[in-house]
């Protein structure tokens, strides 16, 4: 199919105080490529997204789209242009059932036809092979499931330009899978994507270009099946960078964690043990039960059924305070909702887990806490103007590495992770996993639970599969492999 | 110093800017506003109104509301004007046992709103009639005078010019201050009021807190009632009710959050002085007390819309990732 130009970002500039987040970004995107934007947290790319589609207004520059030139785009605008974003989350209305949401603003001769709109909405979802049911409200279902709604609710607009931000995130390899096909069917339709994502792999597999950004500027576009790994990395951090998982020697130590039996709401029965020192991975599709089964250990979630030991004690946690005085920390799968106070400082929300600790004569100390801060803005390169900065105003990933700061400075014992790297690009993902390495190294245990398999697999000691609730496998180190463990992960 | 700064400066005082303009334009306006009797008097007018309202600021900030507040002074009011009279307990000993009650009542809108799970405006609606009941079953609607002169001197006393209700709303001002930006409580009450489940999940005995700020709350109510009743030299079941709303609207006038996490005890401060300074100002310059309500109540419209406007902004940008 002949491509053409359809969209063309020209010198966009966007300040924000005390930094330029967009600095004279020119890029233009073709008809029929699936178009990626890569670079690091803070780099830009949430930002120039946002200007498109008129979420915010750039400074300077103007866009150009179907033959029509805007200095500003309004949310208006860019919609009757035929631009779609589906942003993480929260476009969703809880309230109402997922066909309701699909088909809401649609046109359907002026009065709500429910039949309908599940009869649309079936047909969508048989088109994509999504199981979910037309019918269920939107606050029953998962967050991997909401944001294949999400996508499907983008994609039926028929929009000509369709915005994904970190679409896979959320979900596992059996469902991004899923996401490929719709993205290259859309392709085929000759409509234009364009991808944010900081999983390489994903690029190489389904885009056709790659814009790098690096500090608000443009950096290149090359095409995909011309670059490497290794290019795109030097171009986006400005440096070479190894990508390696640490090396690690893993000694058997005594038990830290014992679990026996344990069963919540979404899991039954489920026993397993964490070893002194050891990264313990937790693998299975999404929507398994994963978080779940962390939670009812943490004392966060209601344990329905069995014990949990820590050092050979059983610990009877109603509440996540108890469970943290017996040395355990939980890092939130979902920032927004469980990790982040969106309206409050880096250094405060870095500081309220241990707030006790900072104190002199027992009044809260604001030096300690602002000299906490600093150390973990250095150690895991928070991208901010500075540390008063409100958490909500950061880009994802830097959010994200808030939450980990948060439960790091509590020093706890045993630490789960739960989807640690979601939305992290790869320097500071790296620096995470060199982080986690020093934390076994220096006798604390982790507990990762991941979507992200490559990650999985680097770092872990050991992997647990759970599926639908139960535990359906234990894999060690020698065993290692996809195949193995997705074949357990969908287990019944 | 650069433009946004002062911007950001001016943006963050913006209330105690206009509390200083109405100061100016009442004094502009009335030969009699600009005195420094008429100020005093004023702040010591609102004494009570200001310890009642860092009450219900403390509620807000930790994410709920009390609209019992009213009630809750009336039952106060009663219980230790028939403690000194009915059942001759002498003053201190009256007060203290005012402020258990006190305490008692607010931590009971906190343990409620904690065991049967919803919010506490529901909560606190219910307990306003429930309050109501209690302070009209214990006073038979009657009125209580005449009380002890040391308790009188408490509400009519001086300490050099400065009347001792002016000083007592100092201090509590001062304290919950402290409290609220030098202890890590205080730090768990805007965790709590933020983003509950987080707080939650990093440690923080969420229930624990909620109570132990509504009882907070309940006794600086009692300071308050002893302020007010001792000052006019009476008590009665209709000494509270109408000082929920009157207390919202300082709040919201201040700059505390309707949704919680946010706000100071500076805050509730000014919005107490401006609806003070408001009232008076507007007597003085002789506006009939309906065009009074229709100002005070446009007044109001505006600094919540001011307020959600600022929050949707904050909230727009959050969730637009
Ligand atoms: N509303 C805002 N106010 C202040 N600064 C902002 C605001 N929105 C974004 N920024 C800043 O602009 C820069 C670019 O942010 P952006 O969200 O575009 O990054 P990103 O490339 O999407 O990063 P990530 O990979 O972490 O999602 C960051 O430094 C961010 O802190
Ligand atoms: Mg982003």
């Amino acid at each position: 199919m002949e491509q053409q130009v359809v969209l063309k970002m020209k010198n966009i500039t966007k300040r924000y105080p005390g930094v330029v987040a967009l600095d004279n970004v020119s890029v233009d995107f073709k008809s029929g490529e699936v178009h990626a934007l890569l670079g690091e947290n803070g780099a830009g790319k949430s930002t120039l997204i946002k200007v498109l589609s008129g979420a915010v207004q750039n400074d300077e520059g103007t866009i150009w789209i179907n033959g029509n030139e805007y200095d500003k785009m309004t949310p208006l605008v860019s919609r009757t242009n035929g631009v779609e974003v589906i942003y993480q989350e929260y476009n969703l209305i809880n309230g109402l059932t997922v066909a309701e949401n699909i088909c809401l603003g649609r046109q359907m001769n002026g009065l709500v036809n429910k039949k309908e709109m599940v009869q649309i909405t079936r047909e969508l979802f048989e088109r994509f092979h999504i199981d979910i049911n037309p019918k269920a409200y939107v606050k029953e279902l998962s967050t991997a499931q909401q944001q294949l709604v999400e996508i499907t609710k983008a994609i039926s607009k028929d929009a000509g330009i369709i915005v994904m931000d970190e679409p896979t995130a959320q979900l596992t390899m059996s469902e991004v899978e899923n996401l490929y096909e719709m993205i290259r069917s859309l392709k085929e339709r000759g409509k234009t994507i364009i991808y944010i994502s900081h999983r390489l792999d994903e690029l190489f597999a389904i885009t056709d270009s790659v814009t790098v950004m690096r500090d608000g500027a443009y950096v290149t576009t090359v095409e995909t099946a011309k670059t490497s790994r290794d290019e795109l990395i030097t171009l986006m951090v400005g440096r070479k960078l190894s990508d390696t998982y640490p090396k690690r020697d893993c000694i058997k130590n005594d038990i830290i964690l014992k679990v026996e039996n344990v069963s919540g709401l979404k899991n039954t029965g489920v026993s397993f043990d964490l070893h002194k020192g050891e990264i313990l991975g937790v693998s299975g599709l999404v929507g398994a039960g994963r978080t779940e089964l962390m939670r009812v250990i943490f004392g966060a979630d209601k344990k329905l059924d069995g014990k949990v030991f820590i050092n050979g004690k059983e610990k009877n946690a109603r509440s996540p305070q108890d469970m943290i005085k017996s040395g355990m920390g939980l890092i939130p799968e979902d920032r927004k909702e469980q990790g982040c106070f969106l309206n409050n400082s880096i250094e405060w929300n870095i500081s309220i887990g241990n707030i006790r600790k900072l104190t002199s004569n027992r009044m809260i100390d604001k030096k300690k806490i602002r000299r906490q801060a600093e150390k973990y803005r250095d150690m895991l390169n928070i991208k901010t103007p500075a540390l008063e900065q409100r958490v909500g105003l950061l880009s994802g990933g830097n959010q994200q590495k808030v939450v980990l700061a948060k439960v790091l400075a509590m020093d706890s014992d045993i630490i789960v992770f739960d989807e640690p790297t979601r939305g992290i690009d790869i320097g500071a993902r790296h620096e995470i996993y060199e982080m986690m390495s020093r934390l076994v190294e220096s006798g604390k245990s982790i507990v990762m639970v991941s979507s992200d398999m490559e990650e999985l697999l680097g770092m872990s000691d050991r992997i647990i599969v759970i599926s639908n609730g139960r535990l359906t496998g234990e894999v060690a180190k020698q065993e290692f492999s996809q195949e193995y463990i997705m074949a357990l992960a969908s287990h019944e | 110093m650069d433009k946004a700064k002062i911007q950001q400066i001016i943006k963050s005082n913006m209330m105690i800017l206009i509390l200083i303009l109405l100061v100016v334009v009442f004094g502009l306006l009335s030969p009699n506003f600009l005195t420094v009797k008429n100020l005093m008097n004023i702040c010591t007018q609102n004494a009570y109104f200001i310890v009642a309202t860092i009450g219900v600021a403390l509620v807000m900030i930790s994410g709920g509301t009390d609209l019992s507040v009213g009630q809750i002074l009336a039952v106060i009011g009663v219980s230790i004007a028939m403690l000194m009279q009915s059942a001759g307990l002498p003053v201190p000993v009256a007060i203290i046992l005012g402020g258990v009650i006190g305490m008692a009542l607010g931590a009971f809108n906190g343990l409620s709103a904690n065991i049967l799970k919803i919010h506490p405006m529901i909560v606190t609606l219910a307990t306003m009639a429930i309050y109501k009941g209690i302070s009209y079953t214990l006073s038979g609607s009657k009125s209580f005078f005449n009380f002890d002169p040391s308790y009188v001197a408490i509400g009519q006393g001086y300490v050099g010019v400065v009347s001792v209700p002016i000083i007592i709303a100092l201090v509590v001002a001062l304290i919950i201050h402290f409290m609220l930006e030098k202890t890590c409580f205080g730090r768990f009450i805007y965790a709590v009021g933020g983003n509950a489940e987080t707080a939650r999940l990093a440690g923080i005995n969420v229930s624990k807190i909620k109570v132990m700020v509504f009882g907070i709350a309940g006794v600086l109510y009692t300071v308050s009632t002893v302020i007010l009743t001792s000052r006019g030299g009476s008590a009665s079941s209709s000494i509270g009710p109408g000082v929920e709303f009157d207390a919202i609207t300082a709040c919201v006038l201040g700059g505390v959050s309707f949704i919680g996490g946010e706000g100071r005890v500076k805050d509730a401060v000014v919005g107490c002085l401006i609806l003070g300074i408001l009232g008076n100002g507007m007597q003085l310059i002789g506006m009939g007390v309906y065009t009074q309500n229709i100002v005070k109540g446009l007044i109001l419209m505006a600094s919540i819309g001011y307020d959600t406007y600022q929050k949707m902004a904050k909230v727009k940008k959050v969730v637009a990732k």
